[in-house]
């Protein structure tokens, strides 16, 4: 990378207290973004990705959950060590985040114009007409039809699509140096889906915005980040460029989310039939045993897996993984091909 | 909807009070009760300087009750006072004990409410415990005790009325703001960098404002009913000055005599008690943009 990194996550660890005992959400993440980069952070429901992205805003309600442990480096300040008024200054301005949920994430009761002008007031001191003009200019860059007449419309009279552009157009109107987008498409139509994906692309790329992509998607990733993180329970299990991810992909818990992409079967593989999928079912964070979590669920589990986990290290240019499958010690590699196991 | 929302559309950043107030214009129930009560307000307010009202105190005695007619167009009492103007003043007082007490209620029962929701956990639990510890005394009984302690003065039967009917307005918003923090828009106002006061102030409330105001409104009546009980014990208004509550307990005592007694200060009270309800049912239409019925 060369550069110095935009967001340096180090060992981050939250948890959350429930009768069920301590679940750890996020336990010991670390990743870099460079400035202008997208990740993608990927992972089914429940493995950490949106904590995560919470984390780093430190959004996550206290109690129950706790940010344990860890650094979250924004261009070398710790953003954890801040004090709630410098927080709020970076929150909107230098991080902004998009959310999942268009319906619910904009305040029914104001205008749209209102809710606009309200960051550049928060942050840059900016109000009546001024704000007005920057808040309508961005609303015009993310595509709302006719967005002279809608601008004083309340959330109600928009669509789905159309709330998911405002959103965007809110958290860029500070043209912040991060953007946390939380699986922004998940709620909304297919077709509308890649509408906002390339709004995001574009809009980010022009003004040299950093992208966290939360998805589970890994469709998405591939035409959005350069980078993919693949989160399994609370961890990174494996971290490579989308290339790299999708060419050679070493942990089996990557391995399995490829194969049961539709579309992408090695050529040998019947055409048609059933997607395969990850047999059993994520592990119990408030119970994680001592070995790889994902030992349970994989193919080529050994005696190791159940013992120890295994740490994130690199295994070729640009690509980290998790598995004990890639340990350096061993004298062969026993790891199987991609589409060997139970096609 | 949307014809119509663009039509009435106020180009220069409306703000959500020209829009509620644009919604409610629409609903002629609450015109008309806005109107009643703006010209018993402006008859009551203006009674001191109007002719042949300004002094409720004049006795006749040798006139004595007389039923309305020329001269007395609603009567006189048992002294020979002038029945309307008596009414007109006593307006004065109940209006301003039902607004200025509802006033104090909402102020410290919204803050109240919102705080404790909003913040949760401990500090939820201290506030809501102290409102359930005033609210197991009997209030009238902290009322007498405020108003014995203290002067027996108007000003201080607006504090003590008011001061103990937060309680119900404040477990009323702490609810609403339970249900509404854990929404998701306001996680991104707390993304976008916006205060706790902002969040309280304009996400949160705006959005309990339809069951606060309809509270509120029913507030208004309570406070009045509530004064004219302690005008009854002799802790309220003192005579010779009267609220409609005195001036219908004087003139239930006298009822099978003189009806006109009862039947116009009770008129004057049930009609304004009318009206507020009517007012608080179209501001909380007005104000839910979700309710609208265009």
């Amino acid at each position: 990378m060369g550069t110095e990194p935009l967001l340096e996550i180090r060992n981050l660890a939250t948890v959350f207290r429930t009768d069920g005992g301590v679940v750890r959400a996020v336990d010991g993440v670390s990743l870099t973004l460079a400035p202008g980069e997208t990740l993608g952070l990927v992972g089914e429901s429940g493995s950490g990705k949106s904590v995560t992205n919470l984390s780093i805003l430190r959004l996550i309600p206290d109690p129950p959950g706790r940010i344990e442990r860890g650094e979250v480096l924004l261009r070398g300040v710790d953003l954890l060590k801040l004090s709630d008024n410098e927080m709020r200054k970076v929150r909107g301005r230098r991080v902004a985040m998009v959310f999942q949920d268009p319906m619910s994430s904009l305040n029914p009761f104001l205008r749209v114009s209102r809710q606009m002008t309200e960051v550049l007031e928060i942050h840059e001191g900016v109000s009546g007409g001024e704000a007005r003009r920057r808040a309508l200019e961005m609303l015009t860059k993310v595509g709302i039809p006719d967005p002279t007449r809608r601008f004083d419309d309340h959330p109600h009279q928009f669509s789905g699509g159309m709330r998911q552009r405002v959103m965007i157009a809110m958290a860029l109107l500070c043209r912040p140096e991060l953007l946390l987008a939380d699986e922004p498409t998940t709620a909304l139509d297919v077709t509308v889906q890649a509408q906002i994906l390339d709004l995001i692309r574009g809009l980010t790329r022009d003004l040299g915005t950093s992208v966290i992509l939360v998805t589970h998607d890994l469709g998405v990733v591939a035409g959005m980040a350069q980078r993919v993180a693949v989160m399994y329970a609370g961890r990174i299990v494996e971290l490579a460029s989308v290339d790299r991810l999708f060419d050679d992909a070493r942990h089996p818990y990557t391995i399995g989310l490829l194969r049961s992409l539709p579309g992408r079967r090695p050529a040998g593989a019947a055409a048609g039939g059933r997607l395969a999928s990850i047999p059993g079912r994520p592990p119990d964070l408030a119970r994680l045993a001592e070995g790889c979590p994902f030992e349970p669920r994989c193919p080529w589990a050994h005696d190791r897996c159940r013992k120890e986990r295994p740490p994130l290290r690199d295994v070729a240019m640009g690509q980290q993984s998790a598995c004990w499958l890639d340990d350096p010690a061993r004298a062969t590699p026993t790891r199987p091909h991609l589409w060997e196991a139970g096609t | 909807m949307n014809v119509t929302a663009a039509t009435a559309r106020i180009e220069s950043g409306a703000s959500l009070w020209s829009d509620a107030w644009r919604r409610l214009r629409k609903n002629r129930m609450a015109v008309v009760s806005g109107f009643v009560l703006l010209v018993i307000a402006f008859l009551t307010v203006s009674a001191p300087i109007l002719p042949g009202v300004s002094d409720p105190n004049r006795q006749d005695l040798e006139l004595g009750a007389v039923p309305p007619g020329s001269g007395h167009v609603m009567g006189t009492d048992i002294l020979g006072r002038d029945l309307l103007a008596r009414v007109l003043h006593g307006g004065r007082i109940s209006l301003l004990v039902g607004l200025v007490a509802t006033m104090v209620s909402f102020l410290i029962g919204v803050t109240w409410g919102a705080v404790a929701g909003y913040f949760g956990g401990r500090l939820d639990n201290a506030m809501m415990r102290f409102v359930d510890v005033l609210y197991s005394l009997p209030y009238m009984f902290l009322v007498i005790l405020l108003l014995v302690f203290f002067s027996r003065s108007v000003l201080m039967l607006f504090v003590a009325l008011g001061a103990v009917q937060w309680l119900t307005m404040a477990r009323i918003v702490r609810g609403q703001v339970l249900s509404l923090k854990n929404q998701e828009f306001v996680e991104a106002a707390r993304a976008i960098g916006v205060s706790h006061a902002g969040i309280i102030y304009r996400h949160l409330i705006p959005n309990a404002l339809g069951p606060i105001i309809v509270y509120a409104t029913l507030t208004v009546p309570a406070v009045m009913l509530q004064e004219a009980f302690l005008s009854f014990l002799g802790l309220g208004v003192q005579p010779p000055d009267a609220s409609w509550g005195v001036l219908v307990n004087e003139g239930a005592t006298v009822m099978g005599l003189f009806p006109w007694l009862v039947i116009f200060p009770g008129v004057a009270l049930a009609l304004t008690l009318f009206c507020l309800n009517f007012l608080g049912d179209g501001l909380r239409d007005a104000l839910d943009p979700h309710l609208r019925k265009d």
